[in-house]
This record gives structure tokens, sequence and C-alpha cells, in this order.
């Protein structure tokens, strides 16, 4: 099979091209929209980690209905990867294509990620792309989170760049093969299925967007879409003032050394370029912190583009003009086979540092650090059968404060988006009772404008089970801005006969006994400003709606008890 | 005779429409009179008195009103209409619904403020009680916290107060407790979530109950005094609301259920279109309903109006039965711009009814997509709607040539097609996802179109989405009211309650899940639909899953005995309807049982009406140039829909004007006016 020569650059009518781009998204749509009702596992079903994208035929992204920003982009370092493995012209229609390396452009190994491609008359006019994060593919601990592993061989099953079906049907081999190195295979294998049924899907839709516009023409417009939003974000990038802005945040350590690990990032406009540099990071952790080449760039992606212009479509044009420099052998880029199943702790980082940098550039678009880690926590308990049930809840916390406003409480925010698990059905499926969930007072980053709040959850459970975590900010809060203060930190405790134990950040496979209660305080954001210059009245309606106590509005914010300011 | 008439009276933002059915003579009539926002009451009254003034039908001579209302939508999304509220949850969750499901919308944008809890913390109370998943009580109900709790919510000034405890589904004991004793102060109203929605997930059930209570005085004064007038006037008269699930329902059923009304209007629109379906014999439709601001998406297959189990508005879900409607921002007053990169978008930025389109000459100075159908000639200044000025090309070529064609190098006409064009590929997406959301193929589906703005826009629409049937119906800037007439009284009710499909006991499990819904169902037939000559008929469902998947799939059980076949039956739909929404069934997996639901219903009383033409047949009015997608300037037939006769048929090119909206038929449409006085639109060479 050929791929579909795109023809040197032609102009094409705005309407045909705006029109095809609204089949390009539907399409990717209609695989999130068939992916969220019929995925199995609560890690998709639930928290939405999983995107659906398009790609054109040399596998630059260019639709995507994304639910979780770190996926972007991160897509095509997996994809091309795979075309220098299977060249476009030995695809055929009903292949499908995957990989979970984060040594071939992956991001750990629970997001595997598929690619299939779309042929109209023989020739390849696209492929579609679903990454997913699967509940568990082995390794040291359940849900493959192994908080102190040292090498990526500890954390679970490795599909490298493989063909994984052919006329749409998937090796029995490799079904046979996962399955058994995986905890929790009738759901793993069914989001499985969901993910290449939604994958075929959305190769139809594309089928018919070509066949009225013609295989040529769509092939085209993507390549004009591209670069419509590559000239979008180079004008944007107009708007920062030329220079270099620097930042630099620490992650609490790697869950094994514990020493704390610096991300150190360098932001430079040059014409209508960004370069982001991240020399003078920390060299890579034994420990599974380490954030692979593709998160790296994907979360410096998402904080250009939430600080320039959210409105640019997020595909591959829009990332061309920021380059990354992130050098091999540190955190931001680790060689293999350094463990990296806990990235989302340095990525969160490389958000933050770069969103930072550009605050510095753009002082009245700045917004100070959020609780900047994905809070895993995943408890799991073997049946008298040792099957394992395993319940895994990505805890979230509150955003920083912006340069005009507080920031939110309890809100995702960043690289990812995630919902919750509802506690009702969470108790119906395992063996825990929730005794509390809600906002954590006094939690926020205070400042003119107020950091959002973090949040506290206590649970007991009733059977023998297992604890592992995955947290940070710990030891190094959110930090402020521009004289705001930073949030709470995070914590964990676990109370057995009424003695409390403090847990690490990062724990892997603790065992609690039936009746230990686990307490969780997540993450403030940082706060904006000097808190002594808040207005009163957002003092008063803080203590009111119970986020910051009295005591800490007078001895913080210098409101005193009559509600009558001795500051400004 | 006293009760000749049934009545439809549609409440709009702007306009209220009300249509009359006659029984003997089988006639209908419609009109429309200004709404009254400050006291709706007074405009419903206002529009009996316009009846009776302008269409001959007295009130004495009325013997049913169905009534929708957006004044329950229009409250939740202005939040300042909603009462003081104040919440009582299990001690710990007070902040259930402060976090909500803390997932974003906007991936990107940092500067988004969310919406703030519908109740402010001072106002949300934590009580000591808890039971278990199962349903067991764990802490017994602290009386004397609550004792103080009810003080406090003295000294508070609330006028609502919603009680939600963790699995109240399961068991609703202690919300019963409590919220009785909240009635019983007379201070407040009081709605506890088990009374109103018995299922799973306590963010969603919390929000709902507290939306609910929140509605209470606004909707219970509302229907309080609008009866008060109506019998008044005529005191045998009937009065029914529709609610979302679009059925209808007795005053006293809308005041303790309020939240059930958030999208009583638009149902009205896809009761209507459900009618249409069954009268042509078009099993599948998709009904668009197009305005100024916004296209409104719903579909009907196998004649039944997809009712979803939660509506979101805004952001709020409201977990009660809805019919499936997507709104999008795509209407006649959508505008049109060009980014910096050259790409043309339109849409969901909208010129609203102020400015509106430029070519009302009320200040708009954008481009919107009512002002590039005018310039391609399918509005014309000469057949204004009803209620609106003339429009001037001019103004419309103006800001078309200005901020779209100078941009992109293209005539005015070009421009306007682009528009068109793009504003339609809005609506293809839109349906698709739609359809999506079942597994179903648009080709097997007819259109309906409807609203100002639909029929302008349908038979393209259509033609890029492989349908080869429009319809559109007599009255399309009046569907929705229309619709009120064949709203059937009905009341929905579900129970949460996990079960595995391999456990022992699960039959007997299911037979008394439903039983216990059948007692609720026809309790709440005597106690809120009133009327005890109608036969009360239940159907049953159940949301059943995959164990492990969040997300369940309505089915069907069959009328009859609760037996294993029957449960066997109901899985077997479950396996066969996910395959053909997901494209997989996996036999072997266990399924989960998790919410029974059954709805009792009453054949609707309206009498039905039939199609009364005005005219012989008397061919078109002249010819007009119009622009037509993909092929430019064409002679077109101008029609005016009140000249056309029974049987008639209109080649396209064609517009055919009416007062309340616009159709325009493409080259290769044939349209014919049916018996039911709907115009059946063909697409393609050849006609059926």
């Amino acid at each position: 099979m050929v791929a579909s020569k795109s023809s040197p650059v032609q102009r094409m009518d705005p309407v045909t091209l705006a029109v095809i781009g609204h089949g390009l998204v539907a399409a990717a749509e209609q695989m999130a929209v068939s992916v969220e009702r019929s995925a199995r596992s609560q890690v998709v079903r639930e928290m939405l980690d999983y995107s659906t994208a398009i790609f054109d035929p040399r596998g630059r992204i260019v639709a995507q209905s994304a639910q979780i920003p770190i996926h972007l982009n991160s897509m095509s370092h997996s994809l091309r990867a795979l075309l220098a493995r299977f060249p476009l012209e030995q695809m055929q229609p009903g292949d499908v294509y995957g990989t979970n390396d984060p040594y071939a452009g992956g991001q750990h190994l629970p997001d595997l990620q598929t690619f299939a491609p779309v042929f109209v008359d023989d020739v390849c006019v696209a492929l579609t792309g679903i990454l997913m994060h699967h509940l568990d593919v082995g390794g040291r601990a359940a849900a493959s989170y192994g908080a102190d592993v040292t090498e990526i061989y500890q954390e679970g099953f490795r599909v490298p760049p493989l063909r994984l079906a052919e006329k749409g049907v998937v090796y029995e081999t490799f079904l046979a093969l996962f399955g058994a190195n995986i905890r929790v295979p009738e759901k793993t294998l069914g989001d499985f299925s969901s993910q290449i049924a939604a994958l075929t899907l959305g190769g139809k839709d594309i089928e018919r967007v070509a066949h009225r516009y013609g295989a040529d023409t769509v092939v085209r417009a993507m390549g004009l879409i591209i670069e419509a939003s590559e000239r979008r974000m180079r004008s944007a990038l107009a708007q920062v003032p030329e220079g270099v802005y620097r930042a630099e945040d620490v992650v609490d350590g790697d869950g094994i050394d514990n020493d704390p690990v610096t991300v150190k990032v360098a932001v430079e406009r040059v014409g209508d370029e960004l370069i982001v540099d991240f020399t003078g990071s920390s060299p890579q952790t034994r420990g599974p912190i380490n954030c692979p080449i593709a998160p790296t760039e994907s979360s410096v992606y998402f904080a250009v583009t939430a600080m320039l212009d959210p409105g640019i479509p997020p595909d591959e044009g829009s990332y061309r003009p920021v380059r990354v420099i992130a050098p091999e052998g540190t955190v931001v880029n680790p060689r293999h086979p350094a463990p990296v199943v806990g990235r989302n702790v340095v990525a969160h980082r490389v958000g933050t540092v770069v969103m930072t940098a550009l605050g510095k550039a753009l002082p009245e678009r700045a917004i100070a650090p959020y609780y900047g880690s994905s809070n895993v926590f995943v408890v799991s308990a073997y049946s008298a059968q040792g099957k394992a049930n395993v319940h895994i809840e990505i805890e979230v916390g509150g955003w920083g404060a912006r340069a005009w406003s507080d920031g939110p409480d309890c809100l995702s925010a960043g690289i990812h988006n995630l919902a919750n698990n509802p506690i009702e059905l969470v108790e119906n499926d395992f063996p825990l009772r929730m005794l509390r969930y809600g906002r954590r007072p006094d939690s926020g980053g205070p400042g003119r404008y107020r950091g959002g709040l973090g949040l506290e959850r206590s649970f007991e459970v009733l059977e023998d089970c297992e604890l592992s975590t995955q947290l940070d900010r710990v030891i190094y809060p959110a930090p402020g801005l521009d004289g705001g203060h930073a949030g709470a930190g995070a914590q964990v405790w676990v109370e057995r006969d009424g003695a409390r134990q403090e847990l690490a950040s990062k724990i892997v496979s603790h065992r609690l006994r039936a009746g230990d209660r686990v307490t969780v305080l997540t993450q403030g954001g940082g706060g904006f400003g000097d808190p002594r210059e808040r207005e009163r009245a957002a003092i008063r309606r803080d203590v009111e709606e119970r986020r910051v106590s009295a005591e800490r509005a007078a001895s913080i914010y210098g409101l005193d008890e009559r509600g009558v300011s001795d500051g400004r | 005779m006293g009760a000749e008439w049934t009545v439809g009276i549609d409440i709009g933002g702007t306009f209220t429409d009300v249509v009359a059915v006659s029984s003997v003579s089988e006639e209908m009539r419609t009109l429309k009179v200004p709404s009254r926002p400050d006291d709706p009451a007074a405009g419903f009254v206002a529009g009996l008195q316009a009846l009776a003034d302008d269409a001959g039908v007295a009130v004495a001579d009325i013997g049913l009103i169905i009534h929708g209302t957006t004044l329950a939508t229009n409250a939740i999304i202005d939040q300042r209409r909603l009462a003081r509220t104040a919440l009582i949850t299990t001690a710990g969750f007070g902040d259930v619904l402060a976090i909500g499901r803390h997932w974003r919308t906007e991936l990107y944008d940092i500067g988004i403020e969310p919406r703030t809890a519908q109740v402010p913390a001072p106002l949300r109370f934590e009580l000591t009680e808890r039971c278990s998943a199962q349903g067991d009580e764990l802490v017994p109900l602290d009386r004397e916290q609550l004792a103080t709790i009810i003080e406090r919510l003295r000294e508070s000034d609330v006028e609502a107060v919603a009680v939600a405890f963790l699995h109240s589904y399961r068991n609703p004991e202690h919300e019963r407790e409590v919220v009785a004793l909240l009635r019983d102060q007379g201070r407040w109203a009081a709605c506890a979530s088990a009374e109103l929605s018995r299922e799973v997930r306590e963010y969603e059930r919390t929000s709902t109950t507290v939306l609910n209570a929140a509605l209470m005085p606004l909707i219970d004064g509302y229907l309080e005094r609008l009866e008060e007038r109506l019998h008044g006037l005529n005191e045998d008269l009937i009065l029914l609301v529709t609610q979302s699930n679009g059925g209808a329902l007795t005053p006293a059923g809308a005041r303790a259920r309020p939240a059930s009304l958030a999208l009583s209007g638009p149902a009205g629109g896809v009761v209507a279109t459900v009618e249409i379906s069954k009268r042509l014999d078009l099993p599948n439709v998709i009904a668009l309903d197009m305005g100024g601001t916004s296209a409104d998406i719903s579909i009907i297959s196998g004649h039944e109006a997809r009712i979803v189990t939660q509506l979101d508005v805004g952001d709020i879900p409201v977990r009660l039965p809805s019919v499936e409607v997507r709104s999008i921002g795509a209407g006649g007053g959508s505008l049109a711009a060009v980014n910096e990169a050259g790409q043309l978008s339109v849409g969901p930025a909208s010129a609203g009814a102020d400015p509106g389109p430029a070519c009302y000459a009320r200040g708009g100075t954008l481009p919107t997509v009512t002002d590039c159908q005018l310039v391609l000639g399918r509005l014309s200044a000469e057949h204004p709607l009803a209620g609106r000025l003339a429009p001037d090309i001019e103004l419309a070529s103006a800001v078309i040539q200005e901020e779209v064609a100078a941009k992109l190098d293209m005539t005015v006409e070009e421009a306007a097609a682009g528009i068109v064009e793009v504003a339609n590929a809005a609506m293809e997406r839109a349906i698709r996802v739609a359809l999506q959301k079942r597994g179903d193929d648009a080709r097997d589906f007819a259109l309906i179109a409807f609203g100002g703005a639909g029929p302008l826009h349908a038979i393209e629409l259509a033609s890029s989405l492989g349908i080869d049937t429009v319809v559109v119906p007599p009255h399309p800037g009046t569907l929705s009211a229309i619709g009120l007439l064949s709203a059937s009284p009905r009341l929905d009710f579900a129970l949460s309650r996990l079960h595995r499909a391999d456990e022992p006991g699960l039959v007997a499990g299911v037979a008394q899940a439903y039983g216990e819904l059948e007692q609720s169902a026809l309790t709440g037939f005597a106690d809120y639909l009133g009327d005890q000559s109608a036969a009360p008929s239940i159907r049953r469902s159940c949301d059943i899953r995959y164990a492990g998947q969040a997300h369940e799939l309505t089915v069907a059980l069959a009328d009859g005995p609760v037996d294993e076949a029957a449960v066997a039956d109901m899985l077997e739909a479950f396996h066969v309807d996910h395959e053909r929404s997901y494209g997989f069934a996996n036999r072997d997996d266990l399924c989960e049982l998790v919410t029974f639901r059954a709805f009792v219903s009453a054949d609707t009383r309206a009498p039905a009406s039939r199609y009364q033409p005005r005219a012989d047949g008397s061919g078109g009015h002249g010819v007009r140039v119009v622009h037509e997608l993909g092929r430019g300037p064409q002679d077109a037939q101008i029609y005016d829909r009140a000249d056309l006769a029974v049987g008639d048929r209109v080649s396209g090119p064609a517009v055919i004007h009416q007062v309340d909206a616009t159709t325009f038929l493409p080259d290769s449409a044939t349209g014919r006016l049916m018996e039911t006085g709907d115009l059946v639109v063909s697409l393609g060479a050849a006609t059926r």
C-alpha cells in the first residue's frame, strides 16, 4: 500500500477546509464517545484517562478529542517509532499497531497506544490513534505503580512497537501473553477490545469524508490545517517580549533516595520561535519519577498553549515553533532502562516551571503553581480465590492563584484532567468505607489572590489489603508568586488502634489491616501577591465559606476579629 | 359543549405560542403573543385572551390545557431566581456538592471560574447518620443534632431545604424521618433525595435534590397563581404541565418535582416529532430545531424519543429522565469570523436577539447565518417572518463583504454560501456524534426540520448526511406548542440496587425491585396524575452494564411476570444493545444490574387534529435567483405555503415562504404536500 502523496502547498478554498476540519474532529469525537461509554475499568470509565486522535499519513497529529493534555502530541512520538519499524507502504487495511514503550515515544507502561491506518482506494489517507491508560499491566505492584522500582523491567508488561492485529483480528498470541502478565485481565482486555473497536469506527468516518471530498483533498486539508495552527502559534509567540525567562521547582524525591530533584528551565523567545531549555535539571533518578521525552514535550506544549492562546487547535502545527532542549540522562529525558511509571511527578513540574517562566514574560497572565501531582492511591485486595480487586483513585488539589483572581478549589489542573469515583459506587465495589471527603480549609496559599484549596479524604479498610501511593509536594509545597505564600503540602497517615503513622509520599504495597483508617490531605495552590493586600471583603467571605479559619485570617491576612482591617 | 378544545401553551423567553385543537371539527388554530417574564401567569392568561379574541376559542369551551414552560430552565441558568436553599448531608460529606466530579471542561483555559456550589458553605449542614452500600444502618440518626440544625435553619432565613444522605437510594429511612420533621416546621419547602431519584451516585443525586428544593418556591408560587386564575375563568378546566421526559404531570406533581420541568419547553418539540414520525410511518427520525442562537438535535428511533437518565443544565447535573436534546451554537444569529490564519468559522458566538443579524438594522455589525441566507436569496425582504421587520439585504452584504469576503478574497455570494456550508458542517458533526452514542447510521434516518431556521438548512444538511427524506411540518415555528397536545401523562421512577447476574437470588431480587417500583408508580399515578378514568399502564426497564463499567445501557423488560425467562431476555437485550452501540459484546462476562426503572402513563386525552388545507393549489409566485451550495445562482420557483394544496409537488430549486419559517429546496429535491399537511421532501433523482 502506498501513502497518498501530499502535493506541494496549494491553496484550498477555506470553506472546504473548514468543513473537512469539522469532519476530522467529528471522527476523533466519535471515537471518544465509543471508548468512554464502553470501557470496563474505572481508570478509563470514570477518570477519563484516554485520548483519541487523527493523524495525517506522515504521522502528524491533526485532530484530537483530548481528555488529558499530557496525552497530546506525545502520540506522534509513538506513531513515528511505529512508522520507522513498519513503513506505511507495508501497512494493510485492518492492521492495528501499538506500543506502550516509554523508550519508543511512549508515556509509561500502563498507557497503551494503538494506531490503525485508514485506506481509501488502496491509498493511506490517515491514521487513527487511541491512547488508553490501562488499569494494570503487571509488574511490581497493583496498577503497575511500583514506587520503589529501579528498572523499567520491574514496571510491567512492555510492548515494543508491534503489529497487534491483521484484517481486524487481534493476534491470539498477543492477547494470551498480555493476559497472562497482568493482574485483572478481564477488565484490561475488555478495555483493550473497546480501544480496538473505536479505532475502526474512527477509520470508517475518515473514509466517508475522503469519499465525499476526495482522498487527496483530505490529505491536503490536513497539511493546511497544521500550517494554519503553526501560523497562529507563531503570531501568538510574538506577544512574548524577547529575552530569557527562568524558573525552577523541586520534587520531593524519587521514593528511594528522597533527595530533592530539580526541574529547571530557561525559556527564550527568538524570532517567532520559543526555545525551552531544561539544561541544569537533575540527573535521572533511581526511582520511577523519570519523565520520558514524550510527556516532557507534551507538558511544555500544554503550558505554552495555555499561557499564550488556549484557542489555538492543539495539532502538530501549534507545536512546531516550540523547540524543547532536554539533555539526555536527566529527569526530563531519561536513558533506558530508567523506571518511569511515576513520570507525572516530574511532568507536572515541567508544566508549572514553563508557566512560571512565561508568567515573568507576560505578568498580566501569570499563574502560581498548582497542587502539582497526580496523587495516585491504589488499594488492592485479593479474594479467597486469589483474584485481585484493585481500587485506584487520583486525587486533585487547589489551583494556583492568578494575577487577577483566586485559584479554584479541588479541581483538575495542568497536564491532567480526571473525574473522581462516586463514593457510593466505590463502597458497592470494594471493601472500604469513606469517612470524610471534603475541602481542606487553610490549604490555599495566602496572597492578594488566594490559592485554591486542596481536599481531604479519610477511609477505613474493611478487609486486610495493600496500599500504594505516588504523591508529591509533601516536603516542597506549591510556591506562591509575587509575594504570595506557598499552599499547604500534602500529608498521608494511617491510624491503627488510635496510633497515627505518617507515610512517605511514595510507598508501595504497605500492608493495611481491617479497621485501619487512611487519611490524605492534598496540596493547596500557591498564592499571588501580598496577603495583607487582599480585599477585606474577600477575606471575610473566605472565613464565611470555611476556606480560611478565623485564626489564619487574623494572623496571616491581618483581619481582626471585629472584621476591621489593621492592614490596608 | 364545555370541553370542545384542548390547548397547548408554550411559554418561551420572548414569545408564547398557543395552539388549540377542537374535538368536534378536528381543526387546529395557532397564535403567538409576547411573553411576560415579569409575570408569566399573566402572560399565560393573555394568551388565552388572545385565543378568545383572535381565534374564537372561549375559555369556557376549553377542557384541557397542556403547558410547557422555560421558567425552571431559566431559573437554573440565572441562579438569582432560585430560593435560598440549605442542604443537610451525612456527616463528613457536606462538601460533595462543592467538589462535584472535579474534572474541567476547558483543558487550556487558565482563566476559568468554576461555578460556585449551589449552596454556600454556611448553609451546608452535616448530620451524624450512616448507612452502608447494602442499606444497613451503621450509625443511627442523631436526633439531638438534628434539632440543633433545625434551630440554625430558622435563624438563617432559608426558603428551602434539601436532604441527601449517602446510600439513601438503598435505604431512605433516615432521609424520610428528617424531611418529615422539616415539613412539620411549615417554614420552608423541603425535599429528600430518594423522593426524587433512588439512584446511586451521590453528587448527581445531591445536585438534583438541591436544584429541586431551590425551584420549589418559584414553581409552587407560579402554578398556584396560575391555577387560581384559571379556575376563576373556568372551574372545570384541567391543567397539565410537561416535563423533561416529554410526559405531562398535574400541577401538584410539578410542584413536588419542579426539577423535572428543566426541559419542559424543548420536550414539546421532541414529542411533536414523535407524532410526525408515527403519522408518516418514519420510525427513525432526527429532529432538528434551529432557532436564533442554537440548533437542538434529538434522535427518535422506532417511533420513540431517546430518553437519557441525566440532563445537564449548564454544568449542573439533573438526574431525572429527560428526552435527549443536544444543543450546539449554530442558529440564524450565529456569527461568522475569519481568524488571523485565514480560517473561517461560524458560531458558537451569536448576535442573539439584540443586536441580532445585521440585516435587521438594530446595530448588528457582524455577519450572521441569517444575513447569508438573505444574500443567497433564500430569505426575502418581501416575506418577513411574523413579528419581524423586513430584512435589509444591503446591510447584510456590507458586513459579509467587510468581515469575510474581503479577508478571503471571495465574492459576497461565495462567502455567504461558505458560511452556510460551515454552519451545516457544525450541525452535521453534532448529529454524527449524537448518532454514535448508539451506533446508528444517518442513512437509516429521516430529518424533521423545524424552528424558524431549520427548514432553510435541513435539505442541504440532509444531503451531506446521506439522508434521503426531510419533513417540514405544517407549522415549523410553533411545533413545540403543538407537541404539548400529544404529551401523555407520565411519571418516572427509579431504584438503584446492585445485583450481579450470577447471584443465586437474582430473579427474586429483580422481581422484588419491580414490585416496589410498581407500587410507587401506582401511588404516584393516583397522587399526581389524578385522572382515574384513563387506565395507567406501566413500562419497565433496567440499567445494565458489564461488571466494572461506569455507564449503563437502559434496556426494556417485557411486560408480564418477572421470571427467569424475562430476566434472561433482558440480559440478552443488553448484549445486543451493547454490540449495536459500541461494536462489541462479551456474552461470557458478568453483567451487573444497577438501576431498575418504571414509568406509569395513561393515554393522552387530546383530540387528533386533521390538516385542513385552505388552498386548492395555485402554483408559484414567480421566480427569484437563489444561490445553491455547490451550484451557484439558480432560478428558483417561489411559493407561499398557504397556497399549496394536498398532493401538490414542488421541485427544487424552490423557496416556500410561510409566516413562521422558510423552506429552501435545492435542485435535486422534490417536495410533496401530504394529507397530514407535512411537506415531505425527497432528495436525489428518484422521488418516493
